[in-house]
C-alpha cells in the first residue's frame, strides 16, 4: 500500500516535470511570435534556458527537487508575464525602424533636389574660395621660361 | 556645360550613398544563410583529447557546443545515442539507436552555449559510436523535428580487468 502511494507521488512528480517542460515550450512558442513582431527575446530566452537547467538539476538532485522546480516555475511565469511588454517594445522598435528608412529615402530625394538646384553654385564658390590666394601669371613666351619642348 | 557635369556627379554620389544607406537599414538583422552548429569538445573543452578506450560505467566527460545562426530564437534538443558501425545516420535520417541522455537548450539568434556532458556506458562494446543528434522543437506543429546535424565519437568500451 505504502509503495503504491510512493509510486503515485513519484508519478505526480514526473508529471510536474513534464508540465514544466510543456510550459517552457508554450512560453517559447509565444516568444517566437513576439520575436516576429520585433521583440528582443534574449533575456527571456536566458530565463527559459535557466528553467530547463533547473528541471535537469531537479532530476539529478531529488533532495532539492521542490525548490529547484518552484524556481523554474517562477522563471517561466516571469517570461510569460513579460511577453506582452516585449511585443509592445518590439512593435515600437519596428515602427521607428520604418520611420528611419522612410526618412532616409525622403532625405536622399530632398538632398538630390537641393544638389541639383544649388550644387553647381556651391561647387564653384568652394572652388574659387580654395583658389582665392592663387596668383595668376600670364606666360608671354612659354619657350623662354624653360617649360617648352 | 560644365555645370551639367558637376550636377550629374553630385547627384550620382548622393543617390548611390542614399541607396546604400537605405539598403543597410532594410537588410539589418536579416540572415542570408541560416544555420545551426553542433560540435563535440573533449574533456578540456577543446577540439582534441577525445577518449577512445573507456571502461564499462566509466564517466565520460565531454562538452557539446551548440550555436544558433538561424535568424531567430531556437529550441534545441540534443539526443545522445549509442550506436555501432552498422547504425545509419545522415542529414535526413536520425540514428535508430538507444538514447542515453537528452539535453535541451534555448538559444536566441547569434548566441552559443557549451553544455557539459557526462555519460556512462553500461555494457562493453567494440567500435561503439556515441552519437549526438540535434533536434529542434517546432512550435507550429508542437513536435520535435530532426534538424539534420549530428556528431559522433568512436569508442571501445571494455570491462575492467580483475587482478
Amino acid at each position: 500500500m505504502c509503495l503504491l502511494i510512493v509510486l503515485a507521488m513519484l508519478d505526480i512528480c514526473s508529471c510536474y516535470n513534464e508540465l514544466l517542460v510543456e510550459s517552457i515550450r508554450s512560453a517559447y512558442s509565444r516568444l517566437v511570435e513576439a520575436e516576429k513582431k520585433g521583440a528582443d527575446v534574449r533575456e527571456a530566452a536566458a530565463k527559459l534556458n535557466r528553467a530547463l537547467q533547473l528541471i535537469r538539476e531537479a532530476e539529478d538532485n531529488p533532495e532539492n527537487r521542490s525548490v529547484l522546480l518552484s524556481e523554474a516555475y517562477a522563471l517561466i511565469e516571469d517570461v510569460n508575464l513579460s511577453i506582452s511588454l516585449l511585443i509592445r517594445e518590439g512593435e515600437n522598435r519596428v515602427f521607428w525602424k520604418n520611420v528611419t528608412i522612410s526618412l532616409a529615402g525622403v532625405l536622399t530625394v530632398v538632398i538630390s533636389i537641393l544638389a541639383y538646384r544649388f550644387g553647381p553654385r556651391i561647387f564653384w564658390e568652394a572652388w574659387l574660395r580654395l583658389r582665392s590666394k592663387w596668383t595668376i601669371e600670364t606666360i608671354r613666351n612659354y619657350k623662354n621660361k624653360g617649360g617648352g619642348r | 556645360m560644365i555645370d551639367d557635369e558637376v550636377k550629374a556627379v553630385i547627384l550620382a554620389i548622393i543617390i548611390v550613398a542614399g541607396a546604400l544607406t537605405i539598403a543597410q537599414l532594410v537588410a539589418a538583422g536579416r540572415v542570408v544563410e541560416p544555420f545551426s552548429a553542433l560540435g563535440l569538445l573533449g574533456p578540456k573543452m577543446m577540439i582534441g583529447d577525445y577518449p577512445k578506450n573507456v571502461l564499462v560505467n566509466q564517466t565520460i566527460d565531454l562538452y557539446l557546443f551548440v550555436s544558433n545562426h538561424e535568424g531567430h530564437i531556437m529550441y534545441y534538443v540534443i539526443y545522445t545515442k549509442l550506436g555501432d558501425k552498422l547504425t545509419t545516420i545522415n542529414e535526413s535520417i536520425p540514428a535508430n539507436a538507444p538514447t542515453l541522455d537528452v539535453y535541451e537548450v534555448i538559444l536566441p539568434h547569434g548566441s552559443n552555449t557549451t553544455i557539459p556532458v557526462s555519460i556512462r556506458i553500461p555494457e562493453p562494446a567494440m567500435n561503439a559510436r556515441l552519437i549526438f543528434e540535434m533536434w529542434v522543437y517546432d512550435p507550429e506543429k508542437d513536435e520535435l523535428r530532426y534538424h539534420g546535424r549530428w556528431v559522433q565519437l568512436w569508442l571501445n568500451v571494455t570491462t575492467p580487468q580483475i587482478p
